[in-house]
């Protein structure tokens, strides 16, 4: 029996050599023919490989440039600018009020944008061209609804203006030897008279018609609404604002400059600025002398500065005034003095209050013998996290006019400047 | 007499005007001050830190992104 298991087995590994020896004879027997064509196969299939290979390495390329592509799509600056020299930036704020106004007579609400500083938009670009030289393009647009400055009692929705321009210009920076600069922008006066370091300019500064210019006073002798705007009696004569210019600008020598520009019809203006920190107070002044030429019919030289001065305890105080002539003959030239008070603290987690009160005395400005006082509180409470400001703002406006009986005016206003 | 006294207490005032500015320029510290009713400075709501929208080359895009702080699960 176990022999027989045994003579099995045998049989079996017979067999299996009998059929590997008959296949091993097939290969040794195989002639150059069918080697050659092995051989062929192999090569094709090599090629094959090579030409798959390549097709993978350009699909990953392709994968690639689609998951970069991808990124920038979804990068918050989707923009690319291949000038490596060159730096452009997209800015921009929303300004609005409500503003509360009583005449005397009535009281009135309106929704506002704040014209102390409009809803605007601009496109600032710069690049050196090499170390000494910088050009620059800068343009910037306003959008008001309902300005501040404009609404009033008759006119509670003023049409739009469309977009008003602020900045089309140009400059050239050229370091040691000045700056240049050309197109509609800032006069070499324009901000003369409003250097201001209280935090609570966007509420309330020497131009003190930007809050409520458009109010008409009341007049109590003929029990109705006059003619006169707070824009008319209040001016802080600040030189020639923004205009289509040539502007020159000295390099700051410790803090002091001086510029000069010359206006499209005629008018020119020269002035001197200084900007320093000495010990524990920033200092901010300037003053300037402006002649709008032909530009006015009404407005002949003006002289008129600010000084402004903060102290590292948040005190602060800020001091303007300014004279100016008029063309018409035998007028009175009209003046101003302002004066604010204010404090800057951190009390608040979110950032940093400011507190102002301020006076004025406008003089001569829309009448001779005008007279105009007004009394205001200011207060900004900056949230910088969120590019935002929230203020409060009050002024008093009193008017005395020769032959009139002008009722004061109150103004509130509350509103949030955003910038994005 | 009088007149004489007036002109050098003019030309004296000229001088003292003339010191005080040149000591106070040599002895202070320039800032460039900033204009709060213009562009405000600091970041905006929506743009960030750099206070507006900042068209840069993709170069310094691929810097500032490297420049990122590493997340929680990196």
């Amino acid at each position: 029996m176990r022999f027989r298991k045994n003579g099995k087995t045998l049989s079996w590994v017979g067999a299996v050599f009998f059929f590997w020896s008959l296949s091993a004879a097939t290969v040794w027997g195989a002639d150059d023919k069918d080697l050659d064509r092995l051989e062929k196969t192999i090569q094709d299939q090599q090629i094959q490989i090579g030409v798959q290979q390549q097709s993978l390495e350009q699909l990953q390329s392709q994968v690639d440039a689609l998951k970069e592509n991808n990124t920038a799509a979804n990068s918050p600056v989707a923009i690319k600018n291949e000038n490596p020299k060159a730096s452009v930036k997209i800015y921009g704020q929303i300004n609005k009020a409500v503003l509360i106004s009583d005449d005397g007579d009535d009281t009135n609400t309106y929704l506002v944008d704040n014209d102390n500083s409009s809803t605007r938009l601009g496109l600032v670009g710069s690049i050196k061209t090499n170390r000494r030289l910088e050009i620059g393009t800068k343009i910037e647009v306003e959008y008001q609804t309902n300005p501040s400055n404009v609404v009033n009692q008759v006119v509670r929705r003023p049409d739009d203006a469309g977009f008003e321009k602020r900045h089309l210009d140009l400059w050239f920076d050229a370091g040691l030897i000045g700056k240049f600069s050309l197109g509609w922008g800032p006069t070499a006066s324009d901000g003369t008279a409003e250097m201001d370091l209280s935090g609570t300019s966007v509420v309330g500064y020497s131009s003190v018609a930007d809050m409520a210019g458009g109010q008409l006073f009341y007049d109590g002798n003929t029990n109705s609404l006059s003619n006169a705007s707070v824009s008319g009696a209040y001016s802080n004569m600040d030189g020639l604002g923004r205009d289509e210019r040539i502007r020159y600008d000295s390099p700051s020598f410790h803090g002091l400059t001086g510029a000069a520009s010359y206006i499209n019809d005629g008018g020119g203006d020269v002035a001197v600025r200084y900007t320093a920190t000495i010990n524990t107070f920033k200092l901010a002044s300037a003053v300037a002398f402006s002649n709008p030429g032909s530009a006015s019919n009404t407005i002949d030289e003006q002289l008129a500065g600010s000084v402004s001065t903060l102290h590292e305890s948040g005190l602060n105080v800020t001091l303007a005034m300014g004279v100016r002539g008029h063309k018409q003959a035998g007028r009175d030239d009209g003046a101003f003095f302002y004066s604010k008070f204010g404090y800057r603290a951190r009390w608040c987690p979110l950032g940093a209050t400011s507190l102002s009160l301020d006076y004025g005395r406008y003089s001569d400005v829309g009448w001779d013998g005008d007279d105009a006082d007004t009394i205001g509180f200011q207060m900004v409470q900056d949230i910088p996290h969120w590019g935002t400001e929230v203020y409060l703002g009050c002024r008093f406006h009193k008017l005395d006019r020769n032959g009139t009986d002008y009722d004061s005016i109150n103004a509130l206003m509350l509103g949030t400047r955003v910038k994005f | 007499m009088e007149t004489t006294l007036k002109h050098f207490f003019r030309i004296g005032l000229v001088w003292i005007a003339v010191i005080g500015i040149t000591a106070c320029t040599l002895t202070s510290t320039p800032f460039e001050y900033h204009d709060d009713r213009e562009e405000k400075h600091g970041p905006g709501l929506f743009s960030g830190e750099d206070g507006g929208f900042v068209i840069t080359t993709e170069q310094e895009s691929k810097i500032a992104d490297t420049e990122k702080p590493p997340t929680a699960d990196q």
